[in-house]
């Protein structure tokens, strides 16, 4: 039997204190007492803001990147004896009503871990230069891994226990996404994509992942896919 | 006497005086001294025996000695690049698991130290209200 008190929710956040209380409140309204935030070395108050909450807060000592903090959220979830751990962008983008559809293939055994979609459904209003970099992404994770996922980079993820201990993330960026990919072919680990809504504000735009951003991650992916 | 020669003889120098010098500092280590023998060896022969370079190029299909050393040139360059990737790689992973050990080692220890203090007050009150 599953309890929903194994479900914990890790949010990496680094420079997040504007938006960061409105991705708590949801979230705590919405039921989910189990979420792990971890401060990425930022430089503004975010730590400060989310001590207001009851919430588990690592911080890291100096800024690591996204891949980092997802490990570390991982790791210490795993120390809490998780069964799924959901990975939820702080920047206000992921809506907590989301996370029910992203766990159920879990619970129901149907998979291991299962990959947020914002072009199922088109549930989200993707820019149009933003839609062209995941798609392109996309394209080349297929090229690549083989793994044809039309939304690689989408933050919302969950990861079941026995995931989490098969997946070994060593990217500290962005590129971590395509990691994870990268090992769900590897060790044959069962996924399913949900539709997911990815809401987009200027603000998300800003923070978000940059142009120049995914050339440097499509570098490092190729790099490491050369030197293993 | 080719300009080249007289830039190698120099070269040669100079790698031998740093040799030394680390030899005496004790900071050479095997590999390091391997590749610089090495490397003089490839530079005596070409100072002493010119041919040799040319016909060493022509060996391996190039037209000119020179065209041959900077193939091998960008050869060594690229696998130093790649053994230096490769070590900041392993660096940069071991630093990762250090800051992830620290950062989850301080919330933990944290938390136990807040708990404490809890215990320690609500003790305190207890014994206050006997």
């Amino acid at each position: 039997m599953f309890k929903s008190d194994k479900i914990y929710i890790i949010i990496p956040a680094y420079n997040e204190a504007s938006l960061i209380p409105l991705v708590l409140k949801d979230l705590i309204n919405n039921g989910y007492k189990n979420i792990i935030v971890v401060d990425d070395g930022s430089t503004d108050n975010t730590s400060d803001i989310v001590k207001n909450f009851n919430v588990d807060l690592i911080r890291h000592p100096v800024n690591m990147g996204p891949g980092a903090a997802i490990k570390t959220g991982i790791d210490y979830a795993l120390l809490k004896n998780a069964q799924i751990m959901i990975t939820f962008d702080a920047d206000g983008q992921h809506l907590a009503k989301d996370i029910p559809n992203l766990i159920s293939p879990i619970i129901n055994n149907q998979a291991e871990i299962t990959l947020g979609n914002r072009f199922i459904n088109n549930m989200s209003n993707v820019p149009v230069f933003k839609k062209i970099i995941l798609k392109t992404g996309a394209f080349l994770m297929f090229l690549m891994y083989g793994i044809l996922s039309s939304d690689s980079h989408n933050g919302l993820k969950a990861i079941s226990k026995s995931a989490a201990l098969k997946i070994n993330i060593k990217s500290n960026g962005w590129e971590y996404c395509s990691e994870i990919i990268e090992e769900i072919m590897l060790k044959k680990i069962k996924y399913i994509e949900v539709p997911v809504t990815v809401k987009y504000s200027d603000y998300s735009i800003k923070k978000g992942q940059k142009i120049y951003n995914s050339f440097y991650i499509v570098s490092k992916m190729f790099l490491k896919w050369i030197f293993g | 006497m080719h300009p080249i020669y007289i830039i190698s003889i120099i070269f040669i120098i100079a790698v031998i005086i740093n040799i030394f010098i680390k030899i005496k500092d004790k900071k050479l280590i095997l590999n390091e001294l391997i590749f610089w023998i090495l490397i003089i060896i490839a530079l005596i022969l070409i100072s002493v025996f010119p041919d040799f370079a040319v016909k060493t190029a022509h060996f391996f299909g190039f037209k000119s000695g020179f065209d041959f050393f900077i193939a091998l040139s960008i050869l060594v360059i690229f696998l130093f690049l790649f053994n230096i990737y490769k070590k900041i790689r392993i660096l940069e992973e071991k630093f990762t698991r250090l800051i992830e050990n620290i950062a989850i080692n301080n919330f933990i220890n944290s938390s136990i130290k807040n708990e404490n203090e809890i215990n320690l007050k609500n003790h305190k009150d207890e014994n206050k209200d006997i």
